[in-house]
């Protein structure tokens, strides 16, 4: 029962919609490659690193943007939600259907960048971007999960971070997306991480929430 | 057919007004570019050609592109494009509802104006509204077109949201190929976001520019005009409609103008960053802050009396006092002199090249006495700097609609040194005569109050010249005198009367010689960045006795500023100078500032605990705290400020003992 469900969920998420933020750290890679490889230039840790906390945050945002609303823009949503399936079981699915695609990216672009000598783990150049990286996917996901729209999704996910960029912070305090990269702050890293962390699944549990809401109300 | 365009353009105005997401976008827009550009004393000109406007247009064309693929895209997301497309109908359907998504994103340009409005005053934001509104709108328009076209071609699916997101993203990071020569100069126009640097400056708007934003605008507007020929004529023939010779006018119009547009854009941007980054260019050089001040020379020059004439091309007289101080006789002496000024005659035998004069007379200049010289030169003066993530810009400049003369370039002979550099190696400050003909402009000077063209001070260790139609002086306070504009100069006077009521009395314990700060485009100071604060350095002239700085000074009062500004209060700041006023400075007030700035982020805590150490060690102790500081930036600079302090009183306890 579960094979068909897991194939059509792997269908629905990982279509281009999903595939093409995932393709942006391999390409990084790919350009990095061409574009290092003929000077012997190796990229710092410090380099990888703010790249993957930069990078990855929005494109989990990009990449769980439209997770939310397939059935309602395809006209299947009212068929979908008479299925015998807990309300809880499509946000976490989605959600976990985009982290391995991201895994894969992540591991895509880590692979490609051995080519020019950087040999850096995931735990030293990955880990520390991860909670924002959640935390941006679990909010693209419930605002297209409350507006039924992919734009509107996008567009929440994009201006999020370009908010974070411009104003380094000032709204978001210790929720700042980009702490783990420095910078001056009164939060430590692991304070940021954790509160990323809280907010990423707080914002799921909305998800969770209105969906069975939804389903609840027949709407 | 004009009833159907507007039914057309009427019903998918109602559409998207009817979608409440436009509406809290638009709200949401609204209050994040208020609250984060409504508190600084940003002018209303430059919050809409700079700051606050760039960044609308950027999210504006963002939000612009989700929305016209949102609506150019519904008739195929709803399965009615082949049934739209059989109803007997031209281009008026499609360009109804293309002309009422431009109308409904026009209202993004909305919060720049607000936030501009709302900063004043009147008279500034009425200058800045129609470029801003001018270059919102055709940036606006350009997206929803190409959008539109994209959809009459291919089609939008779903996916084309996420690609259109890239793309915006990839426009914006077109500027990291600024600063290459070639690959800049072709791609920094495809940033239509508009997003990043726009070079406004308060004195002279975009003139250090050139034609480059204008030559953006021509492109765009081209680009605009090909788009719109191609949607009508795509939808004209997918309906198999015949298509007016007008449309093919207007295509190939909209062409020629964007690619000659792109194409002069793109020359004169290798030319001018050709001429930065290599320096034989005659006409361009760098300015540079070398590594450590040079030593004086055994000459200086006691007397300038210098005639400039700009009515045509740029004429200089120069007359100059050139005194021996040393012991020696001297057969040369050297100054630095721009190599674009051409010398016509001199007084005295000369050589001329790579920016340095050498004067040689007829017999060796004895210890103790003086020459005087009189040379003629003349030549256009367009001095070029390098601008990260820009086109480089002129930072010194003669023109009809502004004048620009930074002393570290040259355009007078400067004592000994052949690189242009900020830097003063004149032994002693000299009489200088500035007289300026041939221009209507308002001139400023940090000579003093000029009539009549005429500056003049006694003692002046450099100067610098600006020239502008909205330049103005303002008397601050006794002693104390601001260059500035009508835009700026009210909420200058807010900010700085505070700062200097309270810290005039620390600051002329602090700098008792005469001087004089600021030249209004100092921009090397790395410290600040384009807002309020930075302007005022640029328009600073602190005239607390009468006269001129050395180049230490400003950099100390620049320091002295930077502190100020970043503490609210400046209660830090002056508890800083009050302990500072204990011992003597071996390297200047401006070594000690600029390491507590750079080293310790400014943070009160920190910056208290390095004053108990100079307070109990002096320099000895300071010096290799803060070198230590600085060692370990990457590591301390994550930390919050009690781990800093906690850090620097471990240090002191291992290698100074107890404060």
């Amino acid at each position: 029962m579960y094979k068909p469900v897991a194939w059509y969920e792997a269908k629905v998420i990982h279509g281009f919609s999903a595939l093409l933020p995932a393709l942006i750290l391999p390409a990084f890679a790919a350009i990095g490659i061409l574009a290092w490889k003929p000077y012997g230039h190796v990229p710092s840790m410090e380099d990888v690193l703010g790249l993957f906390i930069m990078a990855l945050p929005l494109i989990g945002g990009l990449a769980s943007a439209h997770l939310m609303s397939i059935e309602r823009e395809e006209n299947f949503d009212a068929l979908r939600r008479s299925y015998p399936e807990p309300s809880w079981r499509l946000p976490l699915v989605r959600l976990a259907g985009t982290a391995l695609l991201l895994a894969l990216s992540v591991t895509a672009c880590l692979l490609l960048l051995r080519v020019v000598g950087c040999y850096y783990t995931v735990d030293e150049v990955v880990r520390p971007a991860l909670p924002a990286t959640l935390f941006m996917m679990a909010l693209a996901q419930l605002v297209n999960n409350l507006t039924g729209s992919q734009p509107v999704g996008v567009v929440a996910a994009v201006g999020y971070w370009v908010m974070e960029m411009q104003t380094g912070g000032e709204y978001t305090g210790i929720l700042y997306l980009f702490r783990a990269a420095g910078g001056i702050s009164d939060y430590t890293p692991e304070q940021n991480g954790a509160a990323l962390l809280t907010a990423a699944f707080a914002l799921l549990a909305l998800n969770v929430g209105w969906s069975i809401r939804r389903r609840s109300m027949g709407g | 057919m004009t009833e159907r365009f507007l039914r057309a353009y009427r019903l998918e105005l109602r559409q998207i007004f009817r979608q409440w997401s436009y509406w809290l976008i638009q709200g949401l827009l609204v209050a994040y570019i208020v609250s984060t550009y409504g508190r600084y004393s940003f002018s209303a000109q430059e919050l809409l050609w700079a700051g606050a406007g760039r960044n609308v247009m950027g999210i504006g064309t963002l939000l612009a592109l989700m929305f016209a693929a949102f609506s150019a895209g519904r008739a195929r997301r709803n399965h009615a494009a082949v049934l739209e497309d059989a109803l007997p109908v031209g281009a008026e359907l499609q360009l109804g509802r293309l002309f009422a998504l431009m109308t409904a994103m026009l209202p993004f340009m909305a919060s720049g104006i607000i936030v501009a409005w709302m900063a004043g005053p009147a008279e500034s934001f009425w200058r800045g509204l129609p470029v801003y509104v001018l270059e919102s709108g055709l940036s606006l328009a350009f997206v929803v077109l190409a959008v539109w076209l994209l959809d009459v071609t291919v089609g939008i699916r779903r996916w084309m949201y996420i690609l259109l997101v890239m793309l915006w993203l990839g426009a914006i990071f077109t500027v990291m190929a600024a600063s290459h020569p070639v690959s800049g100069a072709w791609v920094m126009p495809l940033n239509f976001t508009r997003l990043g640097y726009s070079g406004f400056n308060v004195y002279w708007e975009r003139t250090t520019q050139g034609a480059f934003p204008w030559l953006l605008n021509g492109f765009y507007a081209g680009l605009v005009l090909l788009l719109f020929g191609l949607i009508v004529w795509a939808v004209q023939r997918r309906r198999l409609l015949p298509v007016s010779p007008l449309v093919y006018i207007i295509t190939a119009g909209g062409l020629l103008i964007a690619l000659g547009c792109y194409g002069v854009y793109g020359v004169r941007y290798m030319q001018t960053n050709w001429r930065v980054q290599f320096y034989n260019d005659p006409l361009v050089t760098n300015v540079y802050l070398p590594d450590s001040r040079p030593e004086p020379l055994p000459y200086a020059v006691t007397r300038y009396n210098i005639a400039l004439d700009v009515s045509e091309t740029p004429a200089f007289v120069v007359e100059m006092d050139v005194l021996n101080t040393g012991d020696v006789p001297l057969a040369e002496v050297s100054f630095a002199l721009l190599n674009a000024l051409r010398i016509s005659t001199a007084s005295v035998p000369y050589e001329h090249a790579d920016d340095r004069l050498t004067l040689r007379p007829e017999t060796p200049l004895a210890a103790g006495e003086t020459l005087t010289v009189r040379l003629s030169y003349g030549g256009e003066v367009a001095f070029y700097s390098y601008i990260m993530a820009s086109a480089p810009e002129m930072s010194s400049f003669i023109t009809p609609h502004g004048i620009g003369l930074h002393h570290a370039v040259s355009w007078y002979p400067r004592v000994g040194i052949s690189e242009m550099s900020a830097f003063n190696v004149n032994g002693q400050p000299a009489h200088i005569r500035l007289a300026v003909t041939g221009t209507d402009l308002t001139l400023v000077s940090n000579l003093g109050d000029g009539e009549g063209g005429v500056f003049e001070a006694d003692d002046a260790y450099k100067v610098w010249l600006a020239g502008s139609p909205l330049i103005r002086t303002y008397p601050l306070m006794e002693g104390v005198t601001v260059i500035a504009t009508d835009s700026i100069y009210p909420q200058l006077k807010l900010y700085l009367t505070p700062i200097f009521t309270q810290s005039l009395p620390v600051m002329k314990r602090y700098f008792p010689e005469e001087y004089r700060l600021g030249s209004p485009w100092e921009r090397w100071n790395p410290y600040l960045t384009h807002n309020m604060a930075s302007e005022i350095i640029y328009a600073l002239v602190v005239d607390l006795l009468h006269a001129d700085s050395s180049s230490r000074l400003t950099s100390d009062i620049a320091f002295f500023i930077a502190l100020q500004v970043q503490y609210d209060d400046a209660d830090v700041l002056r508890g800083v100078m009050a302990k500072l006023s204990k011992g003597e400075f071996e390297s200047g007030i401006s070594y000690f500032l600029f390491h507590i700035y750079s080293a310790t982020a400014a943070r009160p805590d920190t910056v208290n605990r390095l004053i108990d150490v100079y307070a109990a060690h002096g320099m000895d102790g300071t010096v290799p705290l803060v070198t230590a500081m600085r060692e370990a930036y990457a590591r301390l600079y994550l930390l919050p400020q009690a781990e800093v302090v906690a850090w620097m009183d471990a240090w002191i306890a291992e290698n100074l003992g107890d404060v």
